[in-house]
């Protein structure tokens, strides 16, 4: 047995493929682990979530808003991954198929593809404007003639990260230990640049829209949580290489939990004092074009970790899919590649403008689901996962439920969208009660969980459908 | 289940990880006591800190 695994891994690595890594394959430490997902989190998105708190928090209800809604959010997150992850080297969306079926795993995929797609196209476009700003700083490119460089930008950032990942979560170890100590150095020197320049304005700034203490506190909360529930597509990929669920806890709550609220602070803190959140901007008028210069390898060092580490979690996401799974790893990467170039080479401005409106709802689902698979991993099913299972697509398969589909989850799935939309709209954040005393992704991820349940008794078990006596 | 319906590579990973003592070990209490230290009393925490 352990001959065919030889052979066969000698021609299609296992960490190429969607298939469980073996003991011996998972082999990251701790630390290994801390560091990948760390780079993982570290993006530029930090700073835009620290620029929208910053409309309605200062620094210290802003920090404390953010970080506590982050570490909910990682929480949550963690349960609902790491468990099964860890325990049989798998991603996050073949944790999904005790839950969702032996077809319905497809709505996961489609989850974190466009979830990755989407948040990976904002963070290539980012960083093309973040080129563009510089070199019109330094005068490389007049004002208004740098329209070529987002596409051109992007363009080269997805070649780096096709070749890197060709290498498979090699790929990802190398580019994640080349970047870490970048990431955190330069992070560090922001916050004292900014602390030691503008604490007084930060210190005196009133943010622009802050109207009612505690709506603004929970929606500082909310942002924090959705902003991080938004790793669940990421997060399988990565700890299903470390050897057990202690080796993954907390590198998940400290490496990928903490980043984002600690980057976000930054970003908050530049917004107060200085009206904006853009390293690659705010350094210039602090320190000129040199300082400009240091922010861009930032943004370059930072979305270019997060970007590699994305398009690896969606092309495993896809190897799931029949007709992708036999595919070489080159055409599978270009499968999780090209949608983002397309984006970033095409129609760059339009999708900045208008696309976050898609992200925002997609955002919202990682709650219920989160919800329904806490419940069915440590609840209905005790723990108890049939790998097997997991892997069997045949219509007497454990996980089969109705034509491979399992209505409680889909259920679920919309009842708890549905909540979320009463509370909040993602998008122009008007709310309804009790949104400003529960956040909207809390009830949504409790509503979500105890639907799948309900649904579960009713309709499940009766008819012996998912293997919950077995 | 038809064994033979998997390809062979999975099919014996599969086989070995059936094996529980294959498995990777789920969390310690010294793992849940840091999840929910760090996941709720720490924010509740920050955010009494935050709205004094």
């Amino acid at each position: 047995m352990t001959n065919v695994i030889q052979e066969q891994t000698s021609v299609s690595s296992a960490d190429r493929s969607a298939w469980p890594l073996m003991p011996d394959e998972r082999n990251w430490s701790q630390w290994q682990l801390f560091i990948v997902l760390l780079v993982s989190a570290a993006a530029t998105w930090c700073y835009v979530i620290g620029e929208y708190v910053g409309y309605y928090l200062n620094l210290k209800m802003g920090f404390a808003a953010m970080t506590a809604g982050s570490m909910i959010g990682m929480f949550l997150v963690t349960l609902a991954v790491v468990p099964m992850a860890t325990r049989f080297g798998i991603d996050s969306v073949a944790t999904t198929k005790a839950q969702f079926g032996s077809r319905g795993w497809m709505i996961p995929v489609f989850l974190q593809y466009a979830s990755i797609i989407g948040w990976n196209s904002l963070l290539l476009i980012f960083f093309g404007k973040s080129v563009a700003q510089l070199l019109i700083a330094l005068g490389l490119v007049a004002e208004g003639g740098a329209g070529f460089v987002v596409p051109l930008m992007s363009a080269f950032a997805c070649a780096v990260v096709y070749s890197v990942l060709l290498k498979g979560a090699t790929g990802v170890e190398r580019v994640s230990n080349l970047l870490f100590v970048f990431i955190v150095g330069v992070s560090l020197w922001m916050v004292v640049m900014l602390l030691t320049k503008e604490s007084g304005a930060i210190a005196a700034a009133t943010p622009a829209y802050a109207s009612n203490k505690l709506w603004d506190y929970t929606t500082g909360v909310e942002v924090g949580i959705v902003s991080l529930l938004s790793w669940w597509p990421y997060i399988g990929a990565m700890v299903r290489v470390a050897p057990s669920a202690s080796t993954a806890t907390l590198p998940s709550m400290l490496g990928m939990g903490l980043p984002v609220p600690l980057i976000s602070v930054i970003g908050l803190a530049a917004f107060l004092a200085l009206e904006n959140s853009d390293p690659a901007s705010w350094l210039v008028t602090l320190g000129g074009p040199l300082f400009g210069s240091i922010a861009l390898l930032f943004v370059i060092a930072a979305n270019l970790g997060t970007a590699v580490i994305g398009v690896y979690a969606s092309a495993l996401g896809l190897r799931h899919l029949p007709v992708i799974n036999t595919l070489p790893w080159k055409w599978v990467l270009v499968l999780a590649i090209a949608p983002v170039a397309a984006v970033g080479i095409a129609i760059p401005d339009a999708f900045f403008n208008n696309f976050g409106t898609f992200l925002a709802f997609i955002g919202v689902m990682f709650a219920p689901l989160c919800g329904i698979q806490i419940v069915d991993y440590f609840f209905l099913r005790q723990q108890q996962i049939s790998i097997r299972s997991l892997y069997d697509t045949s219509p007497r398969a454990r996980y089969y439920f109705l034509g491979g589909f399992n209505l409680a989850a889909i259920l679920a799935m919309a009842i708890g969208f549905g909540v979320y939309i009463y509370l909040l709209d993602p998008v122009a954040y008007t709310s309804r009660a009790p949104y400003q005393y529960l956040t909207a992704s809390l009830p949504t991820f409790f509503v979500g969980g105890l639907s799948y349940w309900l649904l579960t008794l009713i309709l499940n078990k009766p008819r012996n459908w998912g293997g919950y006596s077995q | 289940m038809t064994q033979s319906s998997l390809p062979p590579e999975l099919e014996a990973r599969i086989k070995h990880l059936e094996n529980p003592q294959n498995q990777g070990a789920g969390f310690t209490w010294r793992d849940w006591l840091w999840l929910w230290s760090l996941g709720v009393v720490a924010p509740i925490l920050l955010l009494i800190w935050g709205w004094m």
